[in-house]
């Protein structure tokens, strides 16, 4: 009787919050209810840690699938990248191209849909996606492959503003879920592959006018420019293609940025290229630079460092830090301190041959280049890691890392400026490099040898900069981490196995083979005292409780 | 790092370059010239590569250096290639004209037979292989005896329907290829001598053997045919599919290629018989 009176009360609780909207203050407070996903990565903090702990190590093994959202048929390079954001009960997700839907996070069925219609001129470099979208207030917003930004009703589905963020003909895409900092949201667009000039906004949720623009290839005269030699800054790239993370008290907005344009040759851009394969803290009242640190300095690997900036407040050295946890793309992991910018720490995470150290400012020494007759270069040209969220748990103080492990490239150039040709709408990359892994999506079948590499999820502790531990997969995984106050690690990978993982010491608890690709981020959320799983894979989203 | 790439690169092998041409392409349609391939090349690599891959088989199910899946003239694939497909992640590149879309398809005919392998391993510089030298007083017919004779070479390889099956048939081993990339293009003579000497350098797929172990002790072999973390599928040697999970497996990986070096065996002279006659076939 207590039980079904505590229960009732549960519901009335989520009934009542069921109709308050999303403010900026809730998400700040994202902590506080963890029933709910509220942003990209869980929080601010970007830690993609869940406070729910009903799913735990003891009964993990007691999981079943409550329901499956098939998506419409994906194209052969696309992928159901998104996170979803689940609301007093109701989930928002995307799917390629631009599908956005309303579910019921219980039951699985659909509130509303909407499609978009993407314009035919819509250029993406590696399939159609959508990491997500954003809620505030009574509104959800998406980023669209053609270059856009849609606001909708998030009780009807209906478009409020629509508005064009650059031109799809010359390769602006807008792929990541959008962050709501205060008022505002902030994004920036993809299109690092065909010569775009990148930028982050900060965009009036209310009809979608822009309040400011910061240049992630500075225009001649601004600070940075002087890293960029000729017009190359006109087509430098450094997108922007994954979620920010927000620090209330520093009042600063991190943001990780792509690769300079062209990709594989650098002979046109002489330089540092500021602000590609950097992470940029920024005022976001302003849009104003705090700091900078730039990993992979002059890329010539595509090394985009579109990670999510992981916050973590922990003892450095004696004493209390607040810093960014970045595993790059280019195969090191990082310790930054988020106030200044100050490098701390720069380790691999796997084989890595393309530096040999850092200065003392954190400045690595890059030893590799492309050549005409072709450099081997490890990590491979999709990364060691790559957009995939890693995960960072209070509990553990590990942070868990999607790795692709001893994967391998070799780049080879037509040396030269003029060797690249830039044509709107065209890639403007250089030769495509060499490497024995499929580069998007996984083959039919996996016969390859050992010493082609691995997936893994790896967890370090930052504090010593020790590894814990590696949870080893056969093929390589495109799937984000998600941990949880149980100390249970959730992740996927290629070959189409969701797993839940001791967080302590990765042990394997729980396995489910859902037959497609993991490449997205897993959440956690609860409707009526019930704790759910969800990962997309494949062609769906599927979403687990305890029977 | 050259060693390096030698041991990690999915390399050359005389089975390796066989098995790609089992599966042709429609006959060749037009008559490209070097200069078109090479136009065709560029444009690939700056277009397609990032999806298709440098394999040209980046997208699943789609092999463009074996078969077109929904084309079969060159114009239909150039138009393919300048229109996209609609609900595919095909997108249209119109920018390209009519005659840059052929030579990209030029290119594409032109890769037929060039394996993976072939490309991403054509930089290694070490292990055996001697070039234009292994091949100098070389004479096919003395090497056609040897190959059906001394060296038992039709014990596992077949030319032309002549010679056992458990090799790769070797009747277009010499195909004629043109360079690209890190593939110095014909004649393999480097690979097919390194495959010589040394077979388990690099062995193609469908070639490699695979053994699993079990806890209780029984040995299989056979063809890897797929993996993944907890479990592993192949066909036996028996012709079986079989699947089985690691956990049950005492050991299981590949082992050396079960062709015999020939390092040692054959004279400078019988080496340059033979592989003059292996170039010689040309399908």
């Amino acid at each position: 009787m207590t039980r079904r009176v505590l229960l009732l009360v549960v519901i009335a609780a989520a009934t009542l919050h069921a109709q308050q909207p999303v403010t900026s203050d809730r998400i700040l407070r994202a902590d506080q209810e963890p029933q709910n996903w509220l942003t990209y990565s869980g929080s601010y903090k970007s830690q993609r840690y869940s406070p729910l702990d009903q799913i735990a190590p003891a009964n993990v093994k007691n999981l079943e699938l409550q329901w499956v959202f098939q998506v419409r048929m994906l194209g052969l390079n696309d992928k159901f990248e998104a996170t979803p954001l689940v609301v007093d009960g109701i989930m928002y997700t995307v799917s390629p191209p631009n599908d956005v839907v309303a579910l019921d996070a219980v039951t699985g069925r659909v509130f509303w849909r909407y499609n978009h219609n993407v314009v035919p001129a819509a250029r993406v470099c590696c399939g159609r996606v959508n990491r997500g979208v954003a809620i505030l207030g009574d509104r959800v917003f998406m980023g669209t492959i053609d270059g856009h930004v849609v606001a909708l009703n998030a009780k009807t589905g209906e478009v409020v503003w629509n508005i064009a963020l650059g031109r799809p003909e010359a390769g602006y895409a807008v792929t990541v879920a959008p962050l709501v900092v205060k008022d505002k949201l902030i994004l920036g667009p993809a299109g690092g592959e065909y010569g775009i000039r990148g930028f982050i906004v900060a965009l009036d949720p209310k009809d979608g006018h822009e309040i400011w623009r910061f240049n992630t290839v500075p225009t001649p005269g601004e600070p940075g420019s002087e890293t960029w030699s000729g017009d190359a800054w006109r087509r430098g790239g450094a997108p922007i293609w994954t979620t920010g993370s927000y620090d209330p008290e520093l009042n600063l907005t991190y943001w990780g940025v792509g690769n300079p344009g062209p990709d594989w040759n650098g002979d046109g851009r002489p330089g540092d290229n500021l602000y590609s394969d950097s992470v940029v803290a920024l005022d976001p009242d302003t849009g104003k630079l705090k700091w900078h640190y730039q990993f992979t300095p002059h890329d010539e690997f595509d090394y985009d460092s579109t990670q999510v900036p992981v916050f973590a407040d922990i003892q450095w050295q004696g004493r209390m830090r607040k810093v960014l946890l970045w595993a790059n793309r280019n195969g090191m992991w990082y310790v930054i301190d988020r106030t200044t910018g100050e490098f701390l720490q720069g380790k691999p995470f796997t084989k890595v041959n393309w530096l040999n150290g850092f200065d003392a400012k954190g400045r690595p020494n890059k030893i590799l280049h492309p050549t005409p007759e072709g450099t081997l270069v490890f990590p491979n040209n999709q990364g060691a890691t790559n957009w995939y969220s890693p995960s960072y748990s209070p509990r553990t103080g590990f942070f868990y890392i999607p790795t692709w492990a001893d994967t391998w490239s070799i780049y080879r150039k037509t040396p030269g400026a003029d060797s690249v040709k830039y044509t709107e709408g065209q890639l403007f990359t250089g030769g495509f490099p060499v490497m024995a892994l499929p580069a998007l999506v996984p083959g039919a079948t996996n016969d390859r040898l050992p010493q082609d590499g691995y997936g893994a999820i790896q967890a370090f502790d930052p504090k010593t900069g020790e590894r814990k531990w590696e949870f080893k997969m056969n093929d390589v995984t495109d799937s984000g981490v998600l941990s949880t106050a149980s100390d249970l690690v959730f992740a996927g990978g290629r070959e189409g196995y969701f797993v839940a993982l001791d967080a302590k010491t990765g042990t394997l608890l729980w396995k489910s083979m859902l037959g497609g690709q993991v490449a997205s981020g897993p959440m956690s959320y609860s409707v009526n005292g019930k704790q759910y799983v969800a990962v997309s894979a494949g062609n769906n989203l599927f979403v687990f409780a305890l029977r | 790092m050259i060693k390096r790439l030698f041991v990690l690169a999915p390399g050359v092998a005389l089975c390796a370059l066989v098995v790609a041409t089992a599966a042709p392409l429609r006959a060749q349609q037009h008559s490209y010239t070097p200069a078109e391939i090479e136009e065709g090349r560029k444009l690939y690599d700056a277009n397609c590569g990032r999806c298709h891959n440098e394999t040209g088989d980046g997208v699943t199910g789609v092999e463009l250096f074996k078969q077109f899946r929904r084309a079969t003239s060159d114009e239909d694939v150039a138009k393919i290639i300048r229109e996209g497909i609609p609900g595919t992640s095909m997108p249209s590149h119109a920018f390209l004209t009519s005659t840059q879309a052929l030579n990209v398809v030029a290119f594409l005919r032109s890769m037929v037979g060039v394996t993976p392998a072939a490309r991403s391993s054509a930089t290694t510089t070490g292990g055996p292989g001697r070039g234009a030298a292994a091949i100098a007083g070389g004479d096919a017919a003395r090497g056609k005896t040897l190959f059906e004779g001394k060296g038992g070479c039709t014990g596992c390889h077949r030319v032309r329907g002549n010679g056992g099956q458990t090799g790769p048939d070797l009747s277009a081993i010499g195909q004629v290829r043109p360079a690209r990339g890190f593939d110095p293009g014909s004649p393999n003579l480097p690979q097919i001598e390194r495959a010589i000497l040394d077979p388990s350098a690099d062995i193609a797929p469908s070639y490699r053997v695979f053994q699993v172990v079990t806890r209780t002790g029984t040995t299989t072999r056979g063809t890897l045919l797929n993996q993944d973390t907890f479990s592993i599928q192949m066909l036996d040697s028996t012709q079986n599919l079989r699947s089985f999970m690691k956990a049950d497996l005492r050991e299981f990986g590949f082992v050396p290629s079960p062709m015999p070096s020939y390092e040692g065996k054959l004279t400078s002279q019988e080496l340059a018989d033979l592989l003059v006659y292996l170039l010689s076939l040309r399908g």
